[in-house]
């Protein structure tokens, strides 16, 4: 059986910290898995740097920020990576694919949820995300995360 | 934190992650000068901070320890992976830590 967990969190103000708690399942087993969206809620067109200009094709990714997602207890924490806004460029003119694997989360947000496999042997994930889209736009930038984690649950007796 | 706390603190974390009784403790005395940056690696350990420091920024995975900092919500006092410690300006800081080296 699978439990799906969406946490949001807002943020509102350039270089934010912000850190968090998600509740699990009483009954979860292992956390199975782990997505991101990002929802801007700042006018777009008001400053919000939402691309990142080169004179190559290739246009590097825009970092918003950082998130740390841990377990209280021994898997410590278990994710730790940039948020990265959608980029359109995913995979143009990387040379690496042929020695290099591309990994979803190297390069882009990941297109679905990346697995994990961790004991959910912790009532809480702890976690927070450091905002970088605020520091980049030199402005507040007001917008929401939704975090997803799938869980495995334990059967019922 | 308090020392005596973080030695309380350090006792029943250490049994929350299952290591028991086996674990090492070191005192760590940092000084950092203006401009500094420190980066400790502390993969197979844990560092608690049993003081709050001014005029530096400790960062890691776990989070974030600034007391100039108006940005964030939390400060964390249990660090832990690739831990930066950074002078923010002003007078020679200094910073103790317990670090915590767990074994098997």
């Amino acid at each position: 059986m699978e439990g799906l967990i969406i946490h949001t969190v807002a943020i509102n103000r350039q270089g934010e910290l912000k850190h968090f708690e998600i509740p699990l399942s009483n009954n979860a087993k292992f956390i199975t898995g782990l997505w991101y969206k990002v929802r801007l809620i700042t006018d777009a067109e008001s400053g919000v740097v939402t691309e990142l200009k080169s004179r190559s094709p290739y246009q590097p990714e825009v970092i918003i920020g950082e998130l740390s997602l841990s377990s209280n207890q021994r898997e410590g924490v278990f994710y730790f990576g940039k948020i990265i806004l959608d980029n359109a460029n995913y995979g143009l003119l990387d040379y690496t694919g042929g020695v290099f694997r591309v990994n979803n989360y190297s390069h882009a947000k990941f297109p679905q949820s990346l697995k994990v496999k961790v004991d959910a042997d912790t009532a809480i994930v702890h976690g927070y995300i450091h905002d970088n889209w605020g520091v980049i736009s030199g402005r507040n930038v007001r917008y929401e995360i939704d975090l997803y984690i799938y869980q495995q649950l334990k059967e019922k007796p | 934190m308090t020392p005596a706390l973080a030695q309380e603190y350090i006792k029943r974390r250490m049994h929350e992650l299952g290591f028991g009784d086996n674990y090492h403790i070191r005192l760590k005395h940092f000084i950092i000068r203006q401009g500094e940056t420190r980066v400790e690696k502390a993969y197979n350990s844990f560092y608690i901070l049993v003081e709050e420091p001014a005029r530096l920024q400790i960062k890691s995975q776990n989070g974030f320890f600034e007391l100039a900092n108006t940005n964030a919500n939390e400060m964390q006092y249990e660090h832990h992976g690739k831990i930066t410690i950074r002078h923010t300006g002003g007078a020679i800081a200094r910073v103790r830590f317990i670090q915590v080296i767990p074994y098997k």
